[in-house]
């Protein structure tokens, strides 16, 4: 029994965010997987979790290990309430998603990152593994990011890694591998239909067919497979599957001397890119191979005094095709079918005028590679004053991190051939020409972060009832950035400087009260402006530890609790640092002399912005947590976030007589509101048989108050009052029936318009369509809500998890050559064959096909704006823990079996369109993984 | 808890000690003001941006297909491509908040540059040249250049302010840099009287400064000859109709922005026109010293027209082809359709036989039969006829040819333009040259001088001096006879429309003389249609109905600066 209990506990900590059951429990701490049994406010205090009166939301890492990817970010989809998590590409070495706490509200779309802190220094999460992680938490309101002040007000995550405990050694050993295949593929048409549909759209042009009968009978019989080829190009250039494996070993124990946490991880994944050189010398698949190594230490020197090294590196090596994995899934869509075959009869390689070989393309081309290295090292010496004052410490942290990147990319050309056949024979016209590869080793980039942290706290209970809690904290964090280069004045480090600190008072299990705060300043304002005070205050008091609620059976705990106050974004947008000096630029020549020899003008830039100050954004947030029959968790807070001082262009609000250009002023104003629930539920029948659930769900929508807009004709081109990057196009109103009704409607001015092209309403109503028609249609590709659901079982030593994860109120836009045909006179995606003819012209829902250019349907509008809501089964585990007699060849310790899933299947409304995904509409697909693993403990 | 305060202050003073300077900008990376001031040459680059912020008329209208000269305007000329935001004019459908061109906010920056040129100027290090025994002189001359500099900056911040008030009426008078914090309710529009009298103080105090002729190199920069002929051009623009005359706008509570004081009292009147006749006198007494003379149209209009005796003030220009792009005959290397002349301007050519002019006339069949014979010289200087040559072929203006009615953004017209069009471009391999675009021109003053003088004086000599000075240069007969002053202004009218077609000047002329018969006159072109002969048969016919109302006689102060300034009225 006693290895039974262990292996459960391990599982269960590995299963789910903090389980509440193991172990007693105590009325105040049963909101367990939403709050944990204590809190790290900084890296120098902890506190009770139920002492919180701020607004957080955290995830363990254990549950983070359920998602099979290599990238950590791609693991936080759904788990964190009020971080929003948005896919980018699914290529090895390029995953990361953008992350939005609480949606955004600011203008800027390069400045809306959340800060992200690692055991309190700031860093970057996406080189870490899943396994070296404890926790991650977002800060939500202004109670809890007080403290980072003027660079809080986009979210700050806090990532705490392991750490050694008193404890044996234990030895954690995991193995996972799996097969990847691509989430979806775009439908291209074959050749028959595309030169049967491109005979349409040229007579729909008014010109003659380029395809002749016996052209489209080769066509459809596929007769010819060089003169008539019929090339599926992502069939050739991409295979089904591909690789993906984890591999993790790590130690953790102590005892109440040292206490360590060591860990190495190697992670290998892989695309789809076929036929590669295996050697990786001349072509590459894409494939990201990772090392993480860790080592977590406390060390007590003293009684008093003790040490806490972190210390950990990432060595990334990745290869890919040459020019990106971008530029080969555009060419994939791009080349028609018909273009070419992918070998000529005498076994070069096709190709024309207008397209290069795809295949060739790959293999032939070279490859482009980058080593990365992260490593981040921390040192943290703390002293308590127990003997003096009971409860004071003295703390002093330092940390260096970096992160390197090279690049070496190889390339060369290599021929390919037109071929044609002259009556006997087959001819050949010649493209390019083979060279030898050459290396371009010069793309480089680098950060790395210096901070000195001095601390001072206060931490004691009186009487058992009076909690007190008081830190102050020097900072000092010093960011050099080489990554933006055409940023003016980026050779010099960003500085952020002050003091921070919290008092917290609670008294008895009931009432909560904190202030939180920080005076920090920064190197991106003029002097004397370069500093701003940001304090922040919370309430809570616990309802059910009151008498009259101490005996009820039903509301086990209540928590209700508000705060309010003010954070900031330290935002540079534009390409100036210190928008506060006065630049000159060349600028405005002219020409003189008697041969009109020019000379060089020199004019102010933009005139220096000497009030420039970081965004100001005062939060409220009021919440409740509650567990009814001890075993129903409900959590839900409501944000009310108002921001000021958003730099935007001042367009609108600067007279022109001033004769001044300003690029940016804070002079933006926008609000942004929502609320996070969470839900969870969680009973056992019996010792054998436990189940839970938890639901997320998150919503946020912001106005831009006001942006000082330029001046508008019309209302409709208005953008101050609706959303932070509200999609402005033309209000599509379906395809038009017939020249009767082209004639009476207003005129649309883009291009001539025939039966079957896209109708436009006319907003302003002045007669005609053109650009000052355009309104808001649709919403951001942002999500306003986002939800998750997490189902969980145990049956003796069989456990099964799946998390649904879901977003709505975004829309997507479709556009490019992988949804419109015939661009550039390049391929036709599926979606064109319902197309708008005379015959379809009722249930037609792609406009005419056309050989040329057609800016009429090509603008932007509603039309090709669709829903961009999708549910996904983000992954399915199913685990079997070994019996206990399987124990005996691994003392104390256990072995877990489990098959995993990963991003299983979507449900969406977009597979009419060329298959899209909503999450990703063109480039390298997701991925979609099917792995086992095993799991050792001992 | 003592020694925890006792921490906390030293916490607090490492705090406070370890910030100074700390966060402040290390060292200049990029020209800061100091640094560009503190070099002669980047001072000069200071100035010389101003330039740049010269009116270009070859691309005065812009639009993303090729930009429309303000010709278009007026009945000078039709657009010929027909959407153009030219054509706002034309249609009437321009406003306050829907300009075809808004220049309020660009001429406001380009007089802030004065300012900050005369702010900064003096921060300019001198060391090095200064008693430098290598460079002896060199200091001396730099200091007189700078104080031409001062003068030059000034002059053209009077140009600005003039291009200004023909607009928008009185402006604001910007005599500072303004801060970021001005309170923008004390900025105010001054009366056009007031805006008149800086500009013509500030002629008259740089004409004092300013060199007669700028010294080798520097030819193009301004002159105490520029200075008097912007002077000539604003005086004839104050002592003209509209700016004396308010009653078309009854009921506008503030006159003062749109006419000068007491412009009804003849006696006023009269000073006025002696004040415009001694400001182009004061530019022709310096024709000799400063070298201007007539020219031919040619080297006027051509790629070297920079060096122009003739030009007085002209904006010059880098080696470019974009006007050729829009102005070509259409069937030339991938033009994009352009200013295309009017039948309206083509009737103001007279015709000439036996070395007598006589205006031309439709009803006359044998001018009708063939309407471009005989005419005064400077129309085919100046305007591209049908069926003549054009870069060595005929120009195909009729209907079904080339270049005429039916192919995509042909002339609307009949006519295409010559005026400024460099004809040896080769677009197709890219060919550029330089364009120098005509502010004042000695031809122009002559027509300014004559002008004002008809008014003050009729029937003086230097009328008819002047007058065939020009018609001479033309290759047209000189003045016949004595009109009276009602005729010799017609004359006058008439020679300023053809000498001076294309060159941004009618536009503002018909403002001036409230001319609302041109104004309002339907625009006409020619249909031409080839007989069978090989011949052609020329039908003139009403293009396009103008509007013109009598609130155009200004533009609009644009409606999002009225939203910023709502304390403009």
């Amino acid at each position: 029994m006693k290895h039974m209990k262990n292996i459960s506990c391990l599982l269960l900590c590995w299963v789910i965010v903090g389980v509440p059951g193991l172990g007693a429990r105590t009325r105040t701490t049963s909101m367990d997987w939403l709050q944990r049994d204590s809190v790290i406010v900084n890296q120098f205090s902890e506190v009770p979790a139920w002492s919180i009166s701020s607004s957080i939301s955290r995830v363990k890492g254990s549950k983070l290990e359920k998602t099979f990817t290599q990238n950590v970010l791609n693991t936080l989809y759904g788990e964190i309430p009020g971080l929003t998590v948005m896919t980018g590409s699914g290529e090895p070495g390029s995953d990361s998603p953008t992350l939005n706490a609480r949606g955004f509200n600011t203008l800027s779309t390069t400045d809306r990152s959340v800060l992200v802190i690692v055991d309190g220094f700031e860093s970057t999460l996406d080189h870490l593994s899943a396994h070296e992680i404890e926790s991650i938490t977002l800060l939500k309101d202004a109670s809890a990011a007080a403290i980072y002040g003027m660079r809080a007000a986009n979210g700050v995550l806090l990532v705490t890694t392991k750490r050694g405990a008193i404890m044996p050694l234990q030895v954690n050993f995991t193995a996972q591998a799996g097969i990847n295949t691509a989430f979806n593929r775009p439908e291209f048409l074959n050749s028959y239909d595309y030169a049967r549909l491109y005979n349409e759209a040229r007579v729909n042009d008014d010109l003659l067919p380029f395809y002749n009968n016996e052209a489209l009978e080769a066509y459809r019989t596929g007769s010819d497979k060089y003169l008539y080829p019929d090339v599926n190009w992502y069939d050739e250039v991409l295979k089904k599957t591909s690789v993906q494996q984890n591999y993790d070993l790590n130690f953790r124990g102590g005892n109440e001397t040292v206490r360590y946490f060591a860990l190495l991880n190697v992670s290998n994944n892989n695309g789809f890119f076929k036929g590669t050189d295996p050697a990786r010398e001349t072509s590459s698949n894409s494939t990201l191979t990772r090392y993480n190594i860790r080592a977590n230490i406390d060390v007590n020197i003293t009684k008093r005094l003790s040490a806490h090294l972190n210390l950990a590196a990432s060595l990334e090596d990745q290869k890919g095709p040459a020019g990106g994995s971008w530029n080969v899934y555009n060419k994939l869509a791009n080349i028609t079918p018909n273009a070419f075959p992918v070998y000529n009869p005498n076994g070069t390689y096709g190709g024309s005028a207008t397209f290069s070989n795809p295949v060739g393309d790959l293999l032939e081309t070279g490859m482009d590679t980058y080593n990365a290295r992260t490593i981040l090292s921390n040192l943290n010496i703390r002293y308590a004053f127990d003997n003096k004052l009971q409860g004071l410490e003295l703390a002093v942290g330092f940390s260096f991190n970096n992160y390197f990147i090279g690049n070496s990319n190889k390339s060369r050309k290599y021929p390919y051939y037109a071929v044609a056949f002259d009556g006997t024979n087959y001819v050949y016209n010649q493209y390019s020409e083979k060279t030898s590869m050459s290396i371009d080793d010069s793309g480089a980039s680098q950060w790395r972060n210096m901070s000195y942290v001095a601390s001072i706290g206060y931490h004691r209970t009186f009487s058992d009832r009076h909690l007190v809690g008081v830190d102050v904290q020097f900072f000092n964090d010093e960011n050099y950035k080489q990554a933006n280069a055409d940023l003016k004045d980026n050779q010099f480090p960003y500085r952020y400087i002050g003091l921070r600190g919290r008092a917290a008072y609670a008294y008895d299990q009931r009432y909560m009260a904190e202030f939180s705060w920080s005076y920090q300043g920064a190197n991106l304002y003029a002097p004397g402006k370069q500093f701003g005070f940001f304090p922040a205050g919370s309430l809570g008091w616990i309802v059910s530890n009151e008498d009259f609620l101490q005996d009820n059976d039903v509301l086990t705990y209540l928590k209700i609790r508000g705060s309010y106050g003010l954070v900031g974004h330290a935002s540079i947008v534009g390409n100036k640092r210190f928008a506060y000096t006065q630049d000159y630029k060349y600028s405005g020549g002219y020409y003189l002399g008697p041969s009109n020899a020019s000379v060089s003008g020199m004019m102010e830039d933009n005139v220096a912005d000497v009030n420039r100050t970081w965004e100001h954004e005062k939060r409220l947030n009021v919440g409740f947590e509650l567990t009814l029959w001890d075993r129903f968790d409900v959590s839900v807070d409501y944000f009310h976030h108002k921001r000021t001082h958003i730099l935007v262009p001042p367009t609108g609000a600067i007279p022109g007589v001033l004769g001044m250009t300003f690029a940016q002023l804070n002079l933006g104003r926008a609000t942004n509101r929502g609320f996070e629930a969470s839900l969870g539920y969680r009973d056992a029948v019996g010792e054998d048989f436990e189940y839970y659930a938890r639901a997320n769900v998150w919503f946020a929508r912001n106005r831009l108050d006001y942006q000082a807009e330029e001046f508008r004709l019309y209302d409709n081109l208005i953008r101050t009052g609706h959303c932070i990057d509200q999609p402005f196009g033309l209000e599509a109103i379906g395809l038009f029936r017939d020249q009767e009704d082209i004639d009476n409607s207003p005129e649309q001015t883009f291009s001539d318009v025939r039966p079957g092209d896209i109708k436009y309403r006319d907003v302003n109503g002045d007669g005609k369509i053109d650009n000052q028609d355009v309104t808001a249609i649709g919403k951001t590709s942002n999500p306003e809500l986002t939800g998750s659901l997490t189902l969980g079982l145990r049956w003796k030593g069989l456990d099964f998890e799946a998390m649904f994860y879901g977003v709505t109120g975004r829309t997507v836009y479709l556009s490019g050559n992988t949804y419109w045909a015939f661009m550039n006179q390049y391929s036709a995606p599926a979606s064109a064959l319902d197309r708008w003819t005379e015959a379809t012209k009722d249930t037609a829902t792609y406009p005419r096909l056309s050989s040329q250019a057609n800016p009429n349907n090509t603008q932007y509008s509603s039309f090709w704006q669709k829903d961009g809501s999708f549910l996904k089964l983000k992954y399915l585990e199913v685990g079997y823990t070994l019996p206990i007699h399987w124990g005996k060849v691994i003392p104390d310790g256990g072995i877990r079996l489990f098959l995993n899933g990963t991003n299983l299947f979507s449900v969406h409304k977009l597979r009419k369109y060329t298959n899209a995904d909503p999450e990703g509409l063109t480039g390298f697909p997701q991925m979609r993984t099917f792995s086992a693993g095993l799991k050792l403990t001992f | 808890m003592k020694s925890k305060v006792y921490i906390l202050g030293i916490l607090s003073l490492a705090f406070l000690s370890a910030c100074e300077g700390y966060l402040d900008k290390p060292m200049e990376t990029t020209y800061d003001e100091d640094m560009t001031f503190a070099s002669y040459e980047n001072a000069k680059s200071v100035a010389y941006s101003m330039y740049a912020d010269l009116p270009q008329g070859l691309s005065q209208i812009w639009a993303s297909g090729g930009s429309a000269m303000l010709a278009s305007a007026t009945d000078e000329a039709e657009f010929a491509v027909q959407n153009h935001n030219v054509q706002k004019f034309n249609l009437g459908s321009w406003m306050p908040s829907d300009m075809p061109e808004n220049p309020f906010n660009n001429y406001y920056a380009a007089i802030r540059k004065a300012y900050n040129f005369l702010d900064n100027v003096d921060k300019i290090n001198f060391d090095d040249v200064k008693d430098n025994p290598d460079q002896p002189g060199t200091y001396e001359t730099y200091l007189q250049d700078i104080e031409y500099f001062k003068s030059e900056v000034m002059l053209l911040r009077a140009y600005f302010m003039f291009e200004l008030i023909k607009r928008y009426g009185g402006v604001p008078i910007v005599s500072e840099k303004f801060d970021e914090d001005v309170d923008y309710s004390t900025i105010q529009r001054a009366s056009l009287e007031d805006c008149v009298n800086e500009i013509v103080y500030w002629c008259d105090e740089t004409a004092k400064v300013l060199p007669v002729v700028q010294p080798e190199g520097r030819e193009g920069r301004l002159t105490a000859g520029v200075a008097l002929a912007i002077k000539s051009q604003v005086l004839l623009f104050a002592a003209s109709e509209l700016w004396n005359n308010s009653s078309w706008a009854a009921g506008y509570s503030n006159p003062e922005y749109i006419s000068l004081p007491n412009g009804e009292d003849s006696s006023v009147r009269s000073a006025r026109w002696k004040a415009a006749v001694d400001a182009a006198k004061a530019v022709i007494d310096l024709e000799g010293e400063a070298g201007y003379t007539l020219d031919t149209y040619d080297n006027l209009f051509g790629a070297t027209s920079y060096n122009s005796p003739e030009i007085i003030f002209g904006r010059r220009d880098g080696r470019t082809n974009s006007f050729e792009t829009v102005n070509f005959p259409i069937s030339y290397d991938n033009v994009t359709g352009g200013n295309c002349p009017s039948q309206n301007l083509v009737d103001l050519f007279q015709v000439v036989e036996n070395n007598v002019a006589s205006d031309f006339d439709w009803a006359n069949p044998d001018q009708a039969a063939d309407p471009y014979a005989n005419r005064d010289p400077r129309l085919a200087q100046f305007i591209v006829t049908n069926n003549s040559m054009f870069k060595s072929r005929p120009v195909e203006c009729w209907t079904g040819g080339i270049d005429g009615d039916g192919v995509r953004n042909a002339t609307p017209t009949g006519y295409y333009l010559r005026k400024y069009v460099n004809s040896n471009l080769d677009l197709l391999r890219g060919e550029t040259a330089y364009h120098t675009w005509i502010l004042i021109r000695l031809a122009e003053v002559y027509l300014n001088y004559i002008e004002a003088l008809n008014e003050y004086s009729p029937g003086h000599a230097d009328i008819k001096i002047y007058y065939d000075k020009l018609r001479t240069r033309a290759g047209m007969p000189g003045l016949v006879g004595t009109p009276g002053q009602d005729e010799m202004r017609q004359l006058i009218r008439r020679e300023r429309a053809v000498e001076l077609c294309f060159e941004g000047q009618r536009f503002w002329d018909l403002r001036r003389w409230m001319d609302k018969a041109s104004l309002t006159a339907p625009l006409r072109a020619v249909e031409i249609t080839r007989t069978s002969g090989g011949g052609f048969q020329y039908t003139p016919y009403v293009l396009e109905s103008r509007s013109f109302e009598d609130k155009m006689y200004f533009y609009p102060i644009p409606q999002a600066e009225l939203l910023k300034m709502p304390h403009w009225k």
